[in-house]
């Protein structure tokens, strides 16, 4: 399937994708969470926090 | 496949099953009678249940060859206090770490509807407090490799975690005679300041701009002492360094070798750094179960260390840690857990393990037919 990326437009095929997996842009490397699949619909992956413990 | 084993022979919610646990003291290398309750009570909810060689309580539910891993750990820090439920909160030692998780793990296995060819194995680790990791190096020397593993640590009930900074402890001491304080020679204590302060200038060289946090080497100084008998004066620092990823334990004895001077050096290696695969089954089901709980998914790294640093290099599969609770409260006399966040972190973990173990079925499934 053909993915668009929401944050350069790059456009990119991918074999098959499932609601909240993390893929890459190849073109500018940007983290996407799947957030839908039918229709595709795409979010940028949270940043990570850093935290203490343990 | 879907079978239909999810009888139940007690239902218990995961704030009751929390409550029993917190109110056995279970400091590390005193966990037996936790242990046995708790596997007492995974009977009861229709797992299987055994102390192992380690006297880790496990829990078994399923009996298929693909297995998802549920490691938490059953020991506590000290410092025992009064049980109580105030404003919706449980107070209790180890109701945040790692009992609160657990718990969680027990209870969401127990409600999760699972294929013929999964088994999920709670594992109640024992001594994950202390220097020995006795309960999950019992595992890596006697389990088999998991499919999948969740850590039971707190990283709240909307957020996983996939990485711990690694560890290594050391002591420094230096010797010798005593010396005049209005001399040239410089004091042992002194002598040992300035080997602490290459240290630090060493740690800063390695960050560079950076801030102190994951992705930095940061040195604690632990303790110093100094003393003396009239003949001979010494210093001892006690001291520790936080790993980022990348930094070997190995890499860092080498360098703080280097810095010794006159002074011996004494290291232990509590654990190397270790990081998650992002892309991974296991993650994509937590971020669409966590979403279905009506927020947004979030992920973090920790400054500190868990089992994963030890289990993670060596079964090299699909992991992260999760948990509810707020890791600020780990180990503090003000440990609490919000009965809220339990019973959310539950549902949010049973559907994990029910898409996961689906995932991994299917995918098996698939194998066997293409041959």
């Amino acid at each position: 399937m053909t993915i668009t990326c929401p944050e350069c437009g790059a456009e990119f095929q991918l074999d098959s994708i499932e609601v909240g997996e993390i893929i890459q842009c190849p073109e500018c490397g940007v983290e996407l969470e799947v957030l839908e699949t039918d229709p595709v619909k795409l979010a940028l992956a949270p940043d990570e926090e850093e935290d203490w413990g343990e | 496949m879907i079978d239909q084993n999810t009888e139940q022979t007690t239902p218990v919610t995961t704030a009751e099953l929390l409550r029993g646990l917190v109110e056995i003291p279970s400091p590390s290398r005193e966990e037996g009678p936790a242990v046995e309750w708790l596997c007492q009570q995974m009977e009861s909810l229709g797992m299987t249940a055994h102390a192992d060689g380690a006297g880790n309580a496990i829990g078994i539910k399923g009996s298929g060859p693909i297995e998802i891993m549920l490691l938490g750990h059953i020991d506590t820090v000290p410092g025992f206090f009064p049980v109580e439920v105030v404003d919706g909160a449980l107070y209790g030692r180890g109701s945040v770490d790692a009992k609160g998780p657990l718990a969680t793990f027990v209870v969401a296995t127990a409600q999760a509807s699972l294929p013929d060819d999964v088994q999920v194995r709670v594992v109640g680790a024992v001594e994950e407090e202390v220097m020995s990791s006795r309960g999950a190096h019992w595992l890596i020397d006697n389990a088999d490799r998991p499919d999948a593993v969740i850590i039971g640590e707190p990283s709240g009930w909307d957020a996983i975690v996939l990485g711990y900074k690694g560890s290594v402890s050391f002591i420094y001491k230096i010797e010798q005679g005593m010396a005049h304080s209005a001399g040239k020679e410089a004091s042992a204590g002194q002598v040992a300041v300035d080997f602490w302060n290459r240290v630090t200038d060493w740690c800063s060289q390695q960050n560079g701009e950076l801030e102190p946090g994951f992705k930095t080497v940061d040195a604690t100084l632990n303790s110093f002492n100094t003393e003396s008998d009239g003949l001979t004066a010494s210093a001892v620092i006690r001291g520790n360094l936080r790993l980022p990823p990348g930094l070997t334990p190995d890499e860092a004895i080498e360098a703080i070798s280097e810095l010794s001077g006159e002074g011996d050096l004494e290291f232990t290696v509590n654990a190397p750094a270790y990081r998650c695969e992002k892309r991974t089954p296991l993650v994509s089901a937590f971020n669409a179960s966590i979403r279905q709980a009506g927020v947004t998914p979030r992920t973090k790294v920790k400054t500190g260390t868990s089992d994963m640093n030890l289990v993670g290099p060596v079964w090299n599969c699909p992991m992260l840690a999760y948990g509810p609770g707020d890791s600020q409260l780990d180990h503090t006399p003000n440990e609490h857990v919000m009965i809220d966040d339990l019973e959310h972190a539950t549902q949010i973990l049973t559907r994990v393990l029910e898409r996961v173990a689906k995932t991994f079925s299917q995918a098996k499934s698939e194998a066997n037919t293409n041959g």
